[in-house]
C-alpha cells in the first residue's frame, strides 16, 4: 500500500481520470498515495490515428465533445453525464494539469502507453500498482513493469462483453448494461475480475448517457474494493479467456437500432448473470416492453 | 452528398432505399447507353459509356429480378429478361460464352468464369420466366463447364491468364451448384465438388487462399477475394455442406474482420500474408465482402459480423454518386480514390449490383432484427 499507485490517463482532459484523482486525493480515506499520473498526449499523430481507427467518421465530432467543445453528436450526453459528476464531487479543475498540479501529484505527457519515456518513467516511480482509465492497450513491457497489477473499469459484464462499446452490445443482446472492476492482462478485458455491478437502463435514456452511468459506476466500485484490493483481501473471480467474445466498436446503424429499442421501451431486464457467455443468440428475444 | 447511413432506423431505412434504387436507376442507364440489352460494362468520365460485358449482364440478372420482387417494380424484371434475351444470341456452338467487353467485330473467345457468372443468370431467369430457352442455354453452358474441368476439379483452359486456375474459381462452382440443385443433374454436383476440393487445397493455415488474384502470386482484390468466399458459402448453402465448404470460408470471414476491425478500414487488396494495401479501397469488394459477413451471420447469429458488413457498406453508401439527374447518379466506383488500382478512373456496373446485392441482404438481416426485438417485447 505505501507503494503508491500510478494513474494512466488518455488524454489531459479525461473526466475519468479527473475524478479518479480527485477522488483519490480527496474523497477516499483508505486511499493509496498516487506517485504520479501519465497522460498520453492526445494530439500527436499516433494518438489521432488511434482516435480516428477506433471512432471513424465521428473521430472528430467526439474527441472535440472530449475536449470540451460543444458539438452535434449524440456523445454530448456521455460527456455532459461525465461532467455532472465533477460537479457533484466539486473537482475544481476540467484539466489534468490544473489538477495535478493544485494536488501536488506530478503529470507526465507521454507520445503513448508503450512508448520509451512511458517505461522509463514507470521505472523511475515504481509503483506497485495503476489505475487505468485510458490511453491504449498495455505491451508486456508495461505490464511487467507493475508487479502489483494494473486495475481498470470495462464497462460491460465479464466474461460477456469484451472489447468496444460494451455496453452498447449489452444492450444489444437484451443484457443489463455493467461494470466490471478487473485487472489488466495482456490479453483484451481478460484479467481476473475483483467486483461487478449491474446498471438499470430506463425507457428513452439515450446510449451515451448510460455508457457514462456505466463508467461512473465502475468507477465507484474501483473506488469501493481498492482498499481491500490493496491489502490483499479483495475476493477475485476467474476470467476464463474461452468464454464471451470481444467486440468491436459498433456500426452506427446497430447503435440507432439500440437506441430505438430504448425509446420504444423495449429495455433489458434480463441480469448478465443469466445469460451464458457464449449463448450465440440471445439478441432482442430477452427484451421485454 | 457524401454521407454516411443515418443511425435513427426509419431515417437509416429511407437512406438505403434511396441508395438502393439510385444503384438500381445507375444499372438501368447501363442498359439503355448500349444497343441490344446487355449492361454497358463501365462509365469512363469524359470518355463515357463502354460496351456491354456479357459477363456481368448474366450476374445482374438475379439481382434485377430480385430487386423487382422487392420492390414490387416490374420493369426491372423486363430489363433482366432483355439481357437474358441479348445473353442467348451470344451463345457460342459448344455452350460456352465469350469473355470480354462485346465487340461486334472482334467476337470473344470462350471463357469459364464469364461462362458460369451468365449460367447463374440464365439459371434465376428460368425460375421467373420458366421458358424453356434459357433451361436449355444453361444446360449447354453447365454441360460445356463439367466437360472443360480437369481431373483435378481445376479449369486450366479458357482462363484469363493461359493455364492459370485461380481459386475465385469458387465463383464458377456456385452457379454450376445452383444449376445442379435446379434441374438435379448429379454429374454437375460431382463437378461442383470436384472444383470446391480445389479451391480448398489452395487455403493456407493462415485462412488466405494461394492464387486469389488475378495473376499468380499476385496480391488478391477484395473483389476476388470476395468472390472466393461467397463461392463457397453459397455452395456450402444449395449444398447443404456448410461444415466442408462454409465451414473454412467462415474461418477467413473472422479473420478477414479481425483484420478489418483492427486496422480500422478494409485494404483495397491483400497479399497471401493478409498484408494490406491500404492506398485504396476496392468498393465493389467491399460489398462483396458484407455480402459473405451478412451470410455468416445469418448461419451463427453473430452479430459481429452484422456490424462489420454495416460499416463496409456505410463506406460504400459515402462513396456512391448521388445526384438525380446527372449521368453518375447512383454509380458507384471500381475504387476509392477514383485514382485507386481496381478499374482506375472507372464506374464499373458490378460494383452497382453488388452494392444493391449487399444493401438488400443487410436491409433484410436489419428488418428481422428489428422485428425480433419488437415481436418478443
Amino acid at each position: 500500500m505505501a507503494d503508491g499507485v500510478v494513474l494512466l490517463a488518455g488524454y489531459r482532459r479525461a473526466p475519468t481520470a479527473l475524478a479518479l484523482l480527485w477522488a483519490l486525493k480527496r474523497r477516499v480515506a483508505e486511499a493509496p498515495p498516487v506517485k504520479a499520473v501519465l497522460c498520453v498526449n492526445e494530439f500527436s499523430p499516433r494518438r489521432w490515428r488511434q482516435w480516428r481507427r477506433r471512432l471513424g467518421p465521428e473521430a472528430v465530432g467526439r474527441v472535440a465533445s472530449a475536449l470540451g467543445f460543444r458539438t452535434a453528436t449524440v456523445h454530448d450526453a456521455e460527456y455532459a453525464t461525465y461532467r455532472e459528476r465533477l460537479d457533484d464531487w466539486n473537482v475544481p479543475h476540467r484539466s489534468l494539469r490544473r489538477l495535478c498540479r493544485e494536488l501536488d501529484v506530478p503529470l507526465h505527457v507521454v507520445p503513448s502507453l508503450d512508448s520509451l519515456t512511458a517505461l522509463r518513467l514507470l521505472d523511475q516511480y515504481g509503483p506497485r500498482h495503476a489505475l487505468f482509465t485510458g490511453g491504449g492497450i498495455l505491451r508486456a513491457s508495461f505490464l511487467e513493469r507493475v508487479p502489483g497489477g494494473i486495475l481498470n473499469v470495462h464497462s460491460a459484464w465479464l466474461p460477456h462483453v469484451r472489447g468496444m462499446n460494451a455496453a452498447e452490445w449489452s444492450l444489444y443482446y437484451g443484457m443489463q448494461p455493467a461494470a466490471t472492476v478487473h485487472l489488466i492482462d495482456r490479453g483484451i478485458d481478460t484479467g481476473p475480475i475483483l467486483a461487478r455491478r449491474v446498471v438499470d437502463v430506463a425507457q428513452g435514456e439515450q446510449l451515451g448517457h448510460i455508457r457514462a452511468r456505466v463508467v461512473l459506476a465502475g468507477l465507484d466500485l474501483l473506488l469501493e474494493v481498492l482498499p481491500a484490493f490493496l491489502r490483499g483481501e479483495a475476493a477475485i473471480t476467474a476470467n476464463p479467456k474461452e468464454q464471451g467474445r470481444q467486440y468491436y466498436a459498433m456500426a452506427p446503424v446497430l447503435r440507432g437500432l439500440v437506441q430505438h429499442w430504448i425509446d420504444t421501451g423495449i429495455t433489458p431486464v434480463c441480469s448478465p448473470e443469466e445469460v451464458a457467455p457464449d449463448d450465440p443468440r440471445p439478441a432482442p428475444m430477452r427484451f421485454v416492453t | 452528398m457524401k454521407r454516411p447511413l443515418p443511425d435513427e432506423p426509419v431515417a437509416a431505412r429511407a437512406a438505403m432505399s434511396e441508395r438502393i434504387r439510385a444503384a438500381l436507376d445507375w444499372l438501368c442507364a447501363s442498359q439503355d447507353a448500349v444497343a441490344g440489352g446487355g449492361s454497358s460494362a463501365y462509365y469512363v468520365p469524359i470518355v463515357g459509356w463502354f460496351p456491354p460485358y456479357p459477363e456481368t449482364t448474366g450476374y445482374i440478372i438475379p439481382t434485377l429480378l430480385r430487386a423487382a420482387a422487392v420492390y414490387d417494380y416490374p420493369e426491372y424484371a423486363v430489363r433482366a429478361l432483355r439481357m437474358a434475351d441479348w445473353l442467348l444470341a451470344l451463345q457460342l456452338p459448344e455452350g460456352a460464352f465469350p469473355g470480354g467487353l462485346y465487340r461486334p467485330r472482334r467476337p470473344g473467345r470462350a471463357s469459364v468464369f464469364n461462362t458460369a457468372q451468365i449460367l447463374l443468370g440464365l439459371c434465376v431467369m428460368h425460375v421467373y420466366s420458366r421458358e424453356s430457352r434459357f433451361h436449355e442455354a444453361a444446360e449447354r453452358a453447365a454441360t460445356w463447364l463439367v466437360r472443360e474441368q480437369d481431373p483435378d476439379g481445376r479449369w486450366r483452359k479458357h482462363a484469363y491468364e493461359p493455364e492459370f486456375s485461380p481459386s475465385y474459381y469458387a465463383h464458377v462452382c456456385w452457379p454450376l451448384a445452383v444449376y445442379g440443385k435446379q434441374f438435379g443433374d448429379p454429374e454437375v454436383l460431382r463437378c461442383v465438388e470436384r472444383g470446391l476440393e480445389a479451391v480448398l487445397s489452395d487455403r493456407l493455415a493462415n485462412g488466405a487462399f494461394v492464387n486469389w488474384g488475378f495473376r499468380p502470386g499476385a496480391p488478391a482484390f477484395t473483389h476476388t477475394i470476395g468472390y472466393i468466399l461467397q463461392g463457397l458459402l453459397e455452395c456450402a448453402v444449395a449444398l447443404e455442406a456448410w461444415d466442408r465448404y462454409g465451414a473454412p470460408a467462415a474461418d477467413s470471414c473472422a479473420r478477414l474482420l479481425r483484420r478489418c476491425e483492427t486496422q480500422g478500414r478494409i485494404a483495397g487488396s491483400y497479399d497471401a500474408d493478409w498484408r494490406g494495401d491500404l492506398s485504396f479501397v476496392c468498393l465493389t469488394g467491399h460489398c462483396q465482402l458484407a455480402s459473405a459477413w451478412l451470410r455468416v451471420y445469418e448461419r451463427g447469429g453473430d452479430p459481429r459480423y452484422l456490424n462489420v458488413a454495416a460499416k463496409a457498406l456505410d463506406e460504400v453508401c459515402r462513396r456512391q454518386r448521388l445526384r438525380p439527374g446527372r449521368r453518375l447518379h447512383g454509380a458507384i466506383a471500381g475504387s476509392h480514390p477514383l485514382y485507386g488500382c481496381y478499374l482506375t478512373m472507372r464506374y464499373p456496373n458490378w460494383a452497382a449490383k453488388f452494392f444493391v446485392d449487399a444493401m438488400l441482404d443487410f436491409q433484410r438481416r436489419l428488418d428481422a432484427l428489428d422485428a425480433g426485438g419488437a415481436t418478443h417485447g
